[in-house]
């Protein structure tokens, strides 16, 4: 009997970092954005961060909240990873560590598997 | 001559332009609004309203490729506007002037503009090839 391959979820690197930054707490946007840019070889802009987000919540993997913004009038949405994120976002992170470790030991790991 | 032609081109560009977003603002029932983006290429300029003073750009200072379409209305939904009143309250903390405050909205609005048009895009639910079925 076949057996029947587990569906990678696909995810890109930047829906990857959102999704660590936001796990176990609240991020608004800029707030996001600055986290994502500290250090970062190429600045990150709005245009990009928006798309991501909204694909992000379009796959349920994080949900959002109204906030209370009192002076300015227009609200931000507060942004976090929900459950099916969360765990989207560690079997990635399992699937690179287990990649790292295969890449460590160099090609002697792949004699006998079939390519 | 020609600068007093270009001059009266652009109050009269101006007055047809407040009298659409006037036109706008009572379809969209924003007035009750104290603070909105509109953001159109029919009339070539990108307009942000703060309460209710209107702060008009020209769009090609903005936009430097051709539009993507005609006659293309956006909001700027909630959030977007409320991130850019994150960013120009940091910038005022941070004491920038004026002058540099409205180039970096410009910036900020065109890179919202963009993410905007992103996000509809990719929401856009494309029909397969030769089936008609719509992909997910």
């Amino acid at each position: 009997m076949a057996e029947t391959k587990k569906k990678q979820p696909k995810l890109s690197a930047l829906d990857e970092d959102i999704l660590t930054l936001l796990l176990g707490r609240e991020l608004y946007g800029l707030e996001i954005l600055d986290q994502l840019n500290l250090g970062r070889p190429d600045e990150l802009m709005f245009s990009s961060l928006y798309p991501a987000l909204n694909r992000l919540e379009k796959k349920g993997y994080v949900s959002w909240r109204w906030g209370d913004e009192q002076s300015g009038g227009a609200r931000r949405k507060y942004y976090k990873v929900n459950g099916s994120g969360a765990s989207v976002l560690r079997e990635i992170q399992q699937y690179r560590a287990a990649l790292a470790e295969r890449a460590a030991q160099g090609y002697s790991s792949l004699e006998g598997v079939e390519i | 001559m020609n600068r007093l032609i270009k001059i009266l081109w652009t109050l009269e560009l101006l007055g047809k332009l407040l009298v659409t977003v006037n036109r706008l603002m009572e379809k969209l029932e924003l007035e009750r609004q104290k603070r909105f983006i509109l953001i159109t290429t029919e009339t070539e300029y990108v307009i942000y309203c703060e309460n209710h003073r209107m702060i008009v750009f020209r769009k090609r200072v903005l936009f430097k490729k051709e539009p993507i379409a005609d006659k293309l209305i956006f909001l700027l939904p909630e959030d977007y506007q409320g991130e850019l009143q994150a960013l120009r309250e940091r910038w005022m903390k941070r004491n920038y002037p004026p002058r540099e405050i409205r180039r970096l909205t410009y910036k900020h609005l065109f890179h919202s503009y963009w993410g905007l048009i992103q996000s509809k895009f990719e929401n856009l639910r494309l029909p397969k090839h030769n089936t008609g079925k719509e992909i997910e």
